[in-house]
């Protein structure tokens, strides 16, 4: 495109284009008549108008809103797969939420010295184990359990073989730990489990067998999926599916004339049951 | 404090005046070298490609200044600080280039540009050049007499394509009659009614991009065949199209 030159300015210089578009662009040493080529033209910043006023504030008030979601999120998560109560009484009452997995999701203090307790405590990525020695060792600290004092502990579950292991491997994992440094008494004891709880719904058919197990297993991962800590369960996962999958190579190598389609077949229910050895048999 | 609320008042002043914002440039020409001599990290000459775009830059401070930009001329030196950054960038694919102006050895004063055979006529170039300018002239004088200067059309010339096209078949209804145009020298007046009777166009529109249709219609009158023959892809196209 050549631009004719029109109007000097020290500022700007008006030129005209080919198709009679007037534009001011910057003079660099330009001559009234000359015609040019290349030019830089002039970009005058646009107005803050009422309008950008308010999509800015729109926008920060979204990013804001986002932020304090990602910050909740994790928070608020884990608290709908609590599988486990324990409450710790010194003084302080302490109630620690766990997973199936023995891993703390949520802490709270149920009384004013059991928030003293735990402000500041970080109970993230820990198991039960980890947290209830901490936090004795914390009261320790803080003056909550002398020589002579007792440590109460309550679980609380709707499922009675969860109770039934820890309500002897806290106890004794307890002692050992406290043996060193002081004489506390120890005491385990159960909570009725609070029977309308949504939160505990799906334990009922925990027993029922290996297979409905699995696939709850996978239900609770997806809830977790905010934390980072699963890993270890992810791999508890691959291998029995490996084993699995192990199994049903076998099986299609002891009947190799069903090759294609039943192969086709195992592929697709590999997804939803694994487990079922009677149908690859057919 | 007292200062720097005069500055914003002549700010105020220039972006409604472009005589104004011409003299306000003028009296900061020292700023704006200097700002652009600290961008250089050298002295910045006239004959800088650097000084042209940090006086475009202060023009454009003053059009987009607001107070709630802050002090104009920190925000001044800001601006002329990024433009300078924009140009050195896009200037920086010429790099590694050969200047034609460079000389070719030490001792030898003589140019590349010397050594290569001058395709361009320089002495017709000049006049052409010369004739040009006379055109623009005489026009700009024209112009005057409807108080209208070529500052004022740019900022007048239709920015969208749309509404360019409405104009441009406005113009060009109007070139192919030469009593409007005489009617227009005669009277000193844009004769609207006949154009959107004419073209078409909505009357808004015409009125809206009124000096810009002004400066066109003057362009069509008698003379300015330089100019006309710049324009000539456009003028060509409407002398073909049938309305």
């Amino acid at each position: 495109m050549k631009y004719m030159v029109m109007e000097l300015h020290p500022g700007y210089a008006v030129v005209m284009d080919e198709n009679g578009k007037f534009s001011k662009v910057a003079n660099m040493r330009y001559a009234v008549g000359q015609t040019v080529t290349d030019v830089t033209p002039v970009a005058i910043p646009k107005k803050t108008t009422n309008r950008n006023k308010v999509i800015r504030w729109v926008t920060a008030a979204a990013a804001v809103a986002a932020c304090l979601l990602m910050v909740m999120l994790p928070s608020l998560m884990p608290k709908a797969s609590a599988y486990a109560s324990v409450y710790m009484t010194i003084n302080p009452e302490v109630r620690i939420d766990v997973d199936q997995k023995d891993r703390v999701i949520g802490i709270s203090g149920e009384n004013a010295d059991g928030d003293t307790l735990i402000s500041g405590y970080r109970f993230q990525k820990k198991s039960l184990d980890v947290v209830v020695d901490e936090l004795v060792n914390r009261a320790v600290s803080m003056g909550f359990l002398k020589q002579g004092g007792k440590v109460s502990i309550s679980l609380e579950a709707e499922d009675a073989d969860w109770i039934a292991a820890h309500h002897d491997t806290i106890r004794a994992q307890l002692d050992e730990h406290l043996s060193d440094d002081l004489e506390v008494e120890v005491e385990v004891s159960n909570r009725k489990p609070i029977p309308s709880d949504p939160i505990f719904d799906d334990k009922d058919d925990k027993d029922d067998d290996n297979d409905r197990d699995d696939d709850e297993d996978d239900h609770d991962d997806d809830e977790d999926r905010g934390d980072d800590d699963d890993n270890d369960d992810d791999r508890d996962e691959d291998e029995e599916n490996d084993r699995d999958d192990d199994g049903r190579d076998d099986e299609d190598k002891d009947d190799p004339e069903d090759s294609d389609e039943d192969d086709s077949e195992d592929d697709e229910q590999e997804n939803d049951d694994s487990e079922d050895p009677e149908e690859s048999d057919d | 404090m007292e200062h720097e609320h005069q500055i914003v008042q002549a700010v105020c002043a220039a972006k409604e005046d472009s005589q104004k914002a011409d003299d306000l440039i003028r009296a900061y020409i020292p700023f704006i070298r200097s700002e652009a001599s600290k961008f250089l990290s050298r002295l910045c000459t006239e004959q800088d490609d650097a000084y042209a775009i940090a006086m475009t830059a202060f023009y454009e401070a003053i059009m987009g200044y607001e107070k709630n930009r802050g002090a104009f001329l920190r925000y001044a030196a800001l601006l002329i600080h990024s433009r300078l950054t924009d140009f050195a960038r896009k200037e920086s694919r010429h790099q590694g280039q050969i200047s034609l102006y460079e000389p070719q050895s030490d001792e030898d004063d003589r140019t590349l540009m010397d050594t290569i055979a001058d395709s361009n006529d320089r002495f017709n170039q000049s006049a052409t050049r010369e004739a040009t300018r006379q055109e623009i002239a005489e026009l700009s004088a024209v112009m005057a007499r409807f108080d209208v200067s070529f500052s004022d059309v740019s900022d007048n010339c239709p920015k969208q394509d749309r509404t360019f096209r409405q104009c441009a078949a406005a113009i060009c209804y109007a070139g192919k009659d030469a009593n409007l145009l005489d009617e227009l020298l005669r009277t000193g007046k844009l004769p609207m009614a006949q154009l959107v009777s004419g073209s078409g166009v909505s009357r808004k529109t015409l009125e809206r991009h009124r000096k810009y249709i002004l400066a066109m219609l003057l362009i069509q009158t008698n003379g300015y065949e330089i100019i006309r023959s710049h324009l000539e892809n456009v003028l060509k196209r409407k002398v073909g199209t049938p309305q």
